[in-house]
């Protein structure tokens, strides 16, 4: 039976579905079978970080309202020959589809895979709670500033309510040469604030921002990032990817007073 | 003190009111509901006082009541 992770913030734009898109396809470069749910319904951008916009045919209301089966609408994203996508459409299954529904529609899907990802819609809605029902387990993205820490916080609080198997914590948008510099708060001190378990450190990088429909270029510093969070999830390392190790030493402060000035 | 520890004092205490701060209705519901225990098992006719402080990383709550008796009932064995 599939490990249902759902993603989610409280705050929006701090790359909930960046990384789902990115995460699906560490975890299946392992060799897992994965499956990515969009259930931000009108707000739905999973399928265009994929770059499979154009395969969609049916969705996951369709599904529901019974004009396809569950594998019709799963879409198989380009190489990744076990990473599948079930796109949510429009805001009218906002009203339609309630979380048991959607429990339903995953325990269908549930033997055929390793892990589900299901994308949570920002904020603490209905839709934050129609997606937090169906999970056994949370990861709270967050970026190491006061708004999102402070929204990841009253977040973590709601999901310790549901009773979930693990809620861990991925920091992305982390700056190494700010941590180094001490202008941005350290991953292990936000681990500490939110007392809650880190589980990957992201780096803000313009390869991620330059990949919406592309896939991760093979050297950049989030693909490792990735591979390690994957594993940290699957196998459960404890291993955090260090974003200062870029910054340190004298040819790292040469490389931070560089792109100070940048 | 550099920017990236004055953000960490900042949402420290932040957190701290946050995580202090009941809803609207949270006294009214937890003194309603543990008096409506307590009735069952003593009598009293001041009224109950509740306080909650800060202790290090969690609250100390303290709920006392002045009882003039105790109510003796029969209770099935279990």
């Amino acid at each position: 039976m599939a490990n249902k992770i759902v993603v989610t913030s409280g705050k929006g734009g701090v790359g909930k579905t960046t990384v789902v898109a990115n995460l699906g396809i560490a975890l299946c470069d392992l060799g897992l079978r994965v499956a990515l749910i969009d259930v931000d319904f009108g707000l739905n951008n999973l399928d265009v970080v994929l770059g499979v916009e154009n395969k969609v045919v049916y969705d996951i209301l369709d599904v529901f309202e019974g004009r396809c089966r569950i594998k019709q609408a799963l879409i198989q994203c380009g190489e990744h020959k076990n990473l599948f996508v079930l796109p949510s459409g429009s805001a009218k299954g906002n009203n339609i589809i309630s979380g048991q529904n959607l429990s339903v529609i995953l325990e269908n899907l549930s033997p055929l895979f390793d892990y589900i990802l299901i994308d949570c819609p920002a904020g603490i809605d209905v839709g934050f709670h129609r997606a937090v029902c169906c999970a056994d387990s949370a990861l709270v993205v967050a970026t190491p500033n006061l708004t999102s820490l402070r929204d990841a916080d009253k977040v973590i609080s709601i999901l310790k309510s549901y009773r979930m198997q693990k809620i861990s914590l991925i920091i992305n948008r982390a700056r190494g040469d700010l941590i180094t510099g001490q202008k941005m708060m350290n991953p292990l001190d936000v681990q500490a604030l939110l007392k809650t378990q880190l589980v990957g450190v992201l780096p803000e990088e313009d390869a991620v921002f330059l990949s919406v429909g592309n896939k991760l270029p093979k050297k950049c510093e989030s693909k490792k990032a990735y591979k390690i969070l994957a594993s940290n999830l699957h196998i459960g390392n404890k291993k955090i990817f260090d974003v200062t190790c870029k910054y340190n030493g004298i040819f790292g402060s040469i490389r931070r007073g560089l792109k100070n000035k940048i | 003190m550099k920017k990236g520890n004055r953000e960490l004092v900042r949402i420290q205490s932040v957190l701290e009111n946050d995580r202090l701060s009941a809803g609207d209705n949270f006294f009214e519901l937890l003194m309603g509901d543990l008096e409506k225990i307590l009735q069952e098992f003593f009598e009293y006719s001041d009224a109950p006082t509740l306080s909650i402080d800060k202790c290090g990383d969690g609250y100390k709550v303290n709920f006392s009541i002045t009882a003039s008796r105790l109510r003796s009932f029969g209770c099935l064995p279990k």
